[in-house]
């Protein structure tokens, strides 16, 4: 009997030793400890501090100067923030149950696509919708046009099969990233895979790796492989570019920068060249910033800003009746 | 390099288990199917500091072997559930799926057996596989975890009988009940060597999802700590033609620390199994 108790007895203690084992709760809704908690996460994770000169202990101290412990969820969502806007960066975001605080770098340029003028003036005589792909010839120019607005969307093997095949005996090609904010990373080989002829060296990426906040990883080489399918080699290939393109979109055009048949024409990209990750606060509520960086083949890194085309063009919106930024993409083609 | 060696370690120590168990003792061997519910907590202390608790559900299955000098086990068990967070109002979901595989050895310490009980003590292998997945951490949604723990156990068994048959009566229903064996018996199994495979400083790494150049876990690495206790209350009751059933309760706790940010998981899980005796 007194041995049944003795296990009796080990085994109620185990079973209720989960807070006793385990670091103490740390669920909390005190604004200063939630303000605390983001700061260092950030701290000690964010890839960008150095090339956006951001202080980052110098906005602790503005910011932390701002939170009180009576303050209102939405008051406390509001200088979280506007701390985290600083970083300028729309990989980053706080997310509460009843706000998404966003940076917005595609307002910090002129919005230079507007796709109805396309319709109406270039795919009048119909357009193609191929999975996630809007295509279509454009008249009088043996060029054709494809609009490919998310990298969410998958860009399917057999779309582009059936794209490629369609207008292989073109002069050349456009691609129209506008306004494409980003997505699935993994969509950016899959279309490239198409237009190059051997394993190629796209970019170097970089991950944080340690408190300091210079604390990277090795530079790790992208290399992007040929398609075994359909492919589009030897011809001009445009990728129209603008503010509004971002994430997977910059990353897109900085590998295209590696592909010599491949011309960037439009606005500099809303940047976001860095791998946003995610994570949770004490009180519940989730953010996300970037952890890596991306560079170039001579290793500079810029696309955090940006990429810049290789021809910088804007749509004139006094002149709705064509679309600047494409007209320059057929002078370029034809001029090829 | 270390992770082949890792990997390669522990083909050997599995390998050597079964052999051993299909080869080496003598006793009553069973083949055990399971399934239970139960509750699982986990925090990621490198996504979210709050605690996820749900139902979880599971099915076991495994070779047994037990005499009264030895006992040995080799299982595969598969759990999954749904945890939730809802702390401030701020729901948040993560399903989880968890893959064990284990083996023990138990061998009968004289000293501490006599008459109807007997106590065991050896050695558990124990493998983990955790894949959990919460949408709003976004690019960090998954997560996927490997814990392996080498473990000291000891067992403790005491034999209950129903020596006489007897008759129950309840209400209007009459039951004969007739003599059978029965054990109640209680395991403690505590990580003496706790090795666990978590991401890297930054939880996610851009090489392993930019496109066709996929290196899959390029950023994980291996750690050498943390802790892990498990135990296990079993009643068997064995039946006349020498199968058994089993009412199992088991409690699973475990702390991963990584090289970074800790991984701490709970399980209270009431398992029913039936013991099928094929020797």
């Amino acid at each position: 009997m007194k041995r049944i108790l003795y296990i009796l007895v080990l085994a109620s203690v185990l079973t209720s030793c989960k807070d006793l084992l385990f670091e103490k709760e740390l669920a909390s809704t005190d604004p200063f400890v939630n303000f605390d908690y983001l700061w260092k996460e950030v701290d000690s994770k964010y890839a960008y501090f150095e090339l956006k000169n951001v202080d980052w202990d110098k906005l602790r101290e503005i910011y932390r100067k701002k939170i009180y412990s009576r303050m209102s969820e939405d008051s406390l969502f509001n200088v979280m923030g506007s701390m985290l806007n600083e970083l300028r960066d729309d990989h980053t975001n706080l997310v509460a149950p009843f706000n998404v605080s966003r940076y917005n770098a595609y307002l910090k340029g002129r919005d230079n696509f507007e796709y109805r003028i396309i319709k109406d003036i270039y795919l009048k005589a119909g357009e193609y919708t191929t999975e996630s792909f809007r295509h279509g010839p454009l008249p009088g120019a043996n060029i054709g046009y494809i609009r490919y607005s998310s990298f969410m969307n998958t860009a399917g093997e057999g779309a582009l099969d059936f794209i490629l095949d369609k207008y292989k005996n073109t002069k050349g090609l456009i691609l129209d990233l506008r306004e494409n904010g980003g997505g699935n990373f993994s969509n950016i080989p899959r279309i490239l895979s198409r237009f190059i002829t051997s394993k190629t060296l796209v970019m170097y990426n970089r991950t944080r790796n340690g408190k300091g906040r210079n604390d990277f990883g090795p530079f790790e080489p992208f290399y992007i492989s040929p398609s075994s399918r359909i492919k589009y080699i030897g011809k001009p290939l445009v990728v129209l570019i603008d503010r509004g393109s971002y994430s997977a979109t910059t990353f897109f055009a900085l590998a295209s920068k590696a592909i010599p048949n491949i011309t960037l024409i439009g606005d500099k990209t809303g940047g976001g060249g860095g791998l946003p990750n995610g994570g949770q606060l004490p009180n519940g509520w989730t953010y996300r910033f970037s952890i890596s960086q991306s560079y170039d083949l001579n290793k500079i890194n810029y696309s955090e800003d940006g990429v810049n085309p290789e021809i910088f063009c804007e749509l004139n919106w006094w002149d709705l009746r064509k679309d600047d930024i494409l007209e320059r993409a057929i002078l370029f083609i034809n001029s090829r | 390099m270390r992770k082949v060696i890792s990997f390669i370690f522990l083909q050997v120590v599995l390998s050597l288990s079964l052999s051993s168990f299909l080869f080496g003792q003598q006793g009553s061997s069973f083949i055990e199917f399971s399934s239970g519910v139960g509750t699982t907590t986990f925090r990621d202390l490198a996504t979210s500091p709050l605690f996820y608790n749900g139902a979880s559900y599971t099915f076991t299955g495994g070779l047994m072997r037990v005499g009264s000098k030895t006992e040995s086990h080799l299982g595969c068990s598969y759990s999954f559930g749904m945890n939730t967070n809802n702390f401030n109002n701020t729901y948040k979901s993560a399903t989880f799926y968890s893959l064990d595989i284990n083996y023990y050895r138990l061998y009968r310490v004289n000293r501490l057996t006599s008459g109807r009980w007997n106590t065991k003590v050896g050695a558990n292998i124990l493998n983990t596989t955790n894949i959990r997945e919460n949408e709003a951490f976004m690019n960090n949604s998954l997560g996927v975890e490997n814990i392996l723990n080498i473990m000291a156990i000891s067992k403790v068994t005491l034999s209950v009988p129903r020596v006489k048959g007897r008759v129950v009566k309840v209400l209007f229903f009459r039951k004969n009940l007739k003599p059978a064996q029965r054990e109640l018996s209680f395991s403690l199994a505590v990580g003496a060597l706790n090795l666990n495979y978590r991401p890297g400083y930054a939880y996610n790494y851009l090489p392993q999802i930019t496109g066709s150049e996929i290196k899959n876990f390029s950023d994980y690495q291996l750690s050498v700590n943390g802790f892990r206790i498990q135990s296990k209350a079993d009643y068997t009751h064995y039946l006349f033609n020498g199968n058994a059933l089993k009412l199992s309760y088991l409690f699973d706790i475990y702390n991963a620390p990584g090289k970074y940010e800790p991984f701490h998981f709970v399980r209270h899980s009431l398992q029913l199994s039936f013991l099928f005796n094929y020797r």
